[in-house]
């Protein structure tokens, strides 16, 4: 039905064309699931926006077909495109908050897409659009359709948007990331509505995604890409089972699995002697320290925002921390696991007192820090240190490394040695000296949250808070990042808290574990037990929703070591 | 809460901003009687060359300014709720009734102008986007560079010399009572409201611009093209809408330059409006107008604002809700 044959896209610079995308062919029969697979830069993307007529307008294709339904789409003029898109191929997009216009109800946004390729009177679209919300069991949908995109959730929103493409029943449907800003639960409803789709409408889907489990979950067959080249074609199992090009090996090795702890991930080597990337493994770890007496202790602590939705509205309280009590052996890592507004961010800014909590104490070291003036704290704050999700937007664009990773000596004074600590810090997180000359923009995203996880140790902190600190990462850096924060903490002597979503990262590298859920704890304990056998319906919810890479990959390695 | 009491709530929430202003000018302006240097009382009985202290006295009780201060004071709000704003000094007539006259024709000419700014702003503003770095975008960008730095007086005299003296197309200055004569009446605003607007229309072009570039970048719009949507439906009905929140708020913050720009334009074009009857008010130092005017000008500024802001809440569903 679909037929990529020899695509090649590239972007205008000054310097000529920059190819991005080389030689991609690939087919895509009727009702299929496809996934596509490859890291940020792969040029996976921009191949589905070729396939559909949408590049960037300095992007083109320089080379080859794309073939739908016996008609070269490339061939086609605008207005030819304009009929087939949304109707015969439609899309759903990575972010779907923002992929909704922000003023106009979801509704009109809706029956809007239908009307657009038929000729039907409001209320006919209005029921229509009812019911394909209703298909979703989108609950209260007349008041889903009222509602206007910033006043629902991202399951919600990724929703309609679904809604919108299967509108017209289209025969290819191309999903970029569709599950990526979502919540794993979240995203295991969504997964599965694509997938009743997929055998309801029978459309195909060719599924984009840095998320190998998502793949697992759904696809048919797999594609993979990487550096804008086609590596393997596979069916689904054969992939998991007998990945053939290395990089899809370093790939399937490099990510964290639940159930299956390594004490170290492999990382995935690039450049060198051969252009393809392949698993390294990597050097043995430092010998991790024992666990001392607990270097943080929160007791009861609570947060209460007042939320007022108008002048006149009546304010509402919002319990985004409720009673939480947890406590932090020294050289351990607590994970703190939850869904998105859980409150496991609003808990991390109360430890490092950015807000002020209502109740409660927060015992660092055995003192307590809840109620101490900003004066009296100063000397600890020297001890506590964060690394954010972002790594593009936590480091200041103006300063170079150098100036970055020295602020904190700068304000807490105490080092005598300024460069050469800096030297010695870029040396522990594996970035070369010169890098401290320049900019954060100069670097990629790994390396960028190796300069933050840096400066976090610039003042050789004793506590360090991980708030989703490998989120925005692609799987290979991910690896890396986790290597390197567990021999930092060996050779450091660190404590962490590692807040994030993502169950499996937080397996990979927590001691024990915290379960958030409306404010509150409702499970903690040690890892190995918490995911061995979890207690609470909610963490088994959890647990449950994240995609698995079955007994094949398993298999694999085993059979490797 | 559902949609229609969100936006009651909203208006009322607006609406009780506007008063609370309005309060408070008026008693800013109640102080200027008594920041002002010289006495009404000795300014009133101007005429006369000594006047004996019973007379001042007398004028004193008969003008209520031997009572407290606060007694005036709450005397002066009832009186400007019930819109009686006392009498000139010169002219002895109802600066009520000769605010409510004036006001109508400056309304008229802000209104106007910000009606020409916005036809000519918007369109060139999305002009420039769509030509995004060609010789039209520049060409246009440098023509609104013009337009913010051409001074009103300089460019009223301009059009003056081009469209009355030179081509005689339009009459340079003065004032028709739309009843009398209609056609003429509108003939007579073109003028004027363009040398007002022309600014403003510079500032919404350049503001449409930056914000359409900003919001044609946005994940919805790949979307909407991704539904097969025109691109003429996608650029007037989803990009326009959401591009014109940050023009709105261009348009209320210039309102402050639009208002400064009345004093000129009036004067230069013989329209008789409210900063015509304050500027003659101040030479003649005719204070009970003066304050009259103020309080009008101060009055029209508020609720212009106040439109603003309710058509922002319209634009904008999450101003409507803005969480505190």
């Amino acid at each position: 039905m679909l037929s990529v044959e020899g695509l090649s896209i590239g972007f205008q610079s000054q310097d000529g064309v920059v190819p991005t995308v080389q030689n991609v062919s690939f087919n895509l029969s009727a009702g299929e699931v496809l996934g596509l697979v490859g890291e940020s830069g792969s040029g996976k993307t921009l191949t589905s926006l070729g396939v559909i007529g949408l590049l960037p307008p300095n992007a083109s294709v320089t080379a080859g077909r794309v073939v739908f339904e016996g008609v070269d789409l490339l061939s086609l003029n605008q207005a030819e495109m304009r009929k087939l898109r949304g109707r015969r191929i439609s899309m759903i997009f990575q972010d779907p908050v923002a992929s909704l216009d922000p003023v106009f109800t979801c509704g009109d946004q809706i029956i809007e897409a239908i009307q657009l390729h038929e000729k039907i009177g409001r209320g006919e679209a209005y029921r229509r659009a009812v019911a394909l919300l209703e298909r979703e069991h989108v609950k209260d949908p007349a008041r889903v359709m009222r509602s206007y995109p910033h006043e629902l959730s991202g399951g919600q929103c990724q929703r309609i948007m679904i809604a919108m493409a299967v509108a017209s029943r289209p025969q290819l449907i191309i999903a970029d990331e569709p599950t990526t800003a979502l919540d794993v639960t979240v995203q295991r409803q969504v997964l599965d509505i694509l997938e009743r789709l997929n055998e309801e409408v029978g459309a195909a889907i060719l599924l984009i995604t840095h998320d190998l489990g998502v793949v697992y979950e759904i696809a048919d067959r797999v594609i993979v890409m990487n550096g804008g080249r086609l590596l393997e074609e596979a069916t689904r199992d054969e992939i998991f089972r007998r990945p053939q090009h290395d990089y899809t090996k370093a790939l399937l090795d490099a990510m964290p699995a639940l159930g299956k702890r390594r004490d170290r991930l492999p990382v995935i080597e690039r450049g060198g002697a051969t252009d393809a990337p392949r698993a390294m493994a990597s050097a043995a770890p430092p010998a991790p320290r024992e666990p001392g007496p607990p270097i943080l202790e929160v007791r009861d602590l609570s947060k209460t925002f007042l939320i007022k939705s108008g002048m006149l509205a009546q304010t509402q309280r919002y319990q985004a921390v409720d009673n939480v009590s947890l406590s932090i052996a020294r050289h351990t890592t607590l994970g703190l696991v939850g869904e998105s507004g859980c409150g496991k961010t609003s808990l991390s800014r109360l430890i490092m007192r950015l807000t002020e909590p209502d109740s409660g104490q927060i015992l660092f070291n055995g003192t307590d820090i809840a109620q101490l003036s900003e004066r009296r704290l100063f000397p600890v704050r020297r001890n506590i240190a964060m690394v954010f999700q972002n790594p593009f937007g936590s480091l200041n664009p103006r300063l170079s490394v150098q100036e970055a990773i020295s602020a904190p000596m700068q304000i807490h004074g105490g080092v005598a040695d300024r460069p050469r600590r800096v030297a010695d810090l870029l040396d522990a997180v594996g970035l070369p000296r010169n890098a401290g000359q320049k900019y954060p923009h100069e670097f990629s995203g790994g390396q960028r949250q190796r300069i933050a996880i840096a400066r976090a140790l610039a003042l050789n902190p004793s506590l360090v808070i991980c708030d989703e600190a490998v989120s925005a990462l692609d799987v290979s850096v991910q690896a890396q990042v986790l290597n390197l924060l567990k021999d930092l903490q060996a050779e450091f002597a660190l404590t962490y808290l590692f807040i994030s979503h993502d169950l499996s990262v937080v397996e990979h590298i927590s001691d024990t574990i915290a379960v958030m859920r409306a404010g509150r704890i409702v499970e903690t304990g040690p890892a190995d037990a918490i995911f061995a056998a979890p207690q609470e319906e909610y963490t088994r919810i959890l647990l449950a929703a994240v995609p698995r890479i079955g007994i094949e990959r398993e298999d694999r390695q085993e059979r490797l070591q | 809460m559902n949609a229609l009491a969100g936006i009651l709530a909203f208006v009322v929430q607006k609406l009780a901003t506007a008063l609370t202003q309005l309060f408070v000018v008026a008693t800013l302006v109640f102080s200027i009687m008594y920041i002002m240097p010289g006495d009404p009382v000795l300014l009133l009985l101007g005429s006369e060359s000594s006047p004996s202290p019973e007379t001042i006295a007398a004028m004193r009780s008969r003008l209520g300014l031997d009572q407290p201060v606060l007694t005036q004071y709450v005397s002066w709000l009832t009186d400007v709720v019930r819109f009686d704003l006392g009498n000139s000094i010169l002219g002895g007539y109802s600066v009520g009734q000769v605010v409510a006259d004036n006001l109508p024709r400056t309304l008229e000419l802000g209104l106007a102008a910000i009606v020409i700014a916005s036809l000519i702003g918007v369109p060139v503003g999305i002009a420039a986007a769509l030509n995004r770095g060609t010789l039209v975008d520049t060409a246009l960008t440098s023509m609104t560079t013009i337009g913010i730095s051409v001074p009103v007086y300089i460019l009223g005299a301009l059009l003056i010399i081009l469209f009355s003296l030179q081509l005689g197309w339009l009459p340079s200055s003065g004032y028709m009572d739309i009843g009398r004569n209609a056609p003429e009446h509108f003939r007579r605003l073109v003028l004027p409201a363009f040398t007002l607007g022309f600014g403003l229309a510079a500032s919404i072009a350049r503001m449409t611009r930056s914000s359409m570039l900003e919001i044609l970048n946005r994940d919805f719009i790949r979307a909407l093209r991704a539904k097969g949507m025109s691109e003429r439906r996608i650029i007037w009905q989803h990009a326009l809408r959401n591009a014109s929140i940050p023009v709105v708020t261009i348009i209320g913050l210039q309102l402050g330059n639009l208002m400064g720009g009345t004093v000129l334009v009036e004067a230069m074009f013989n329209w008789p409006g409210l900063s015509t009857l304050l500027v003659d008010a101040v030479s003649s130092r005719d204070y009970p107008v003066v304050q009259g005017s103020v309080l009008a000008i101060a009055a029209l500024f508020i609720f212009i604002n106040l439109a603003v802001e309710l058509i922002y809440g319209l634009l904008d569903p999450r101003i409507r809700r803005r969480r505190t």
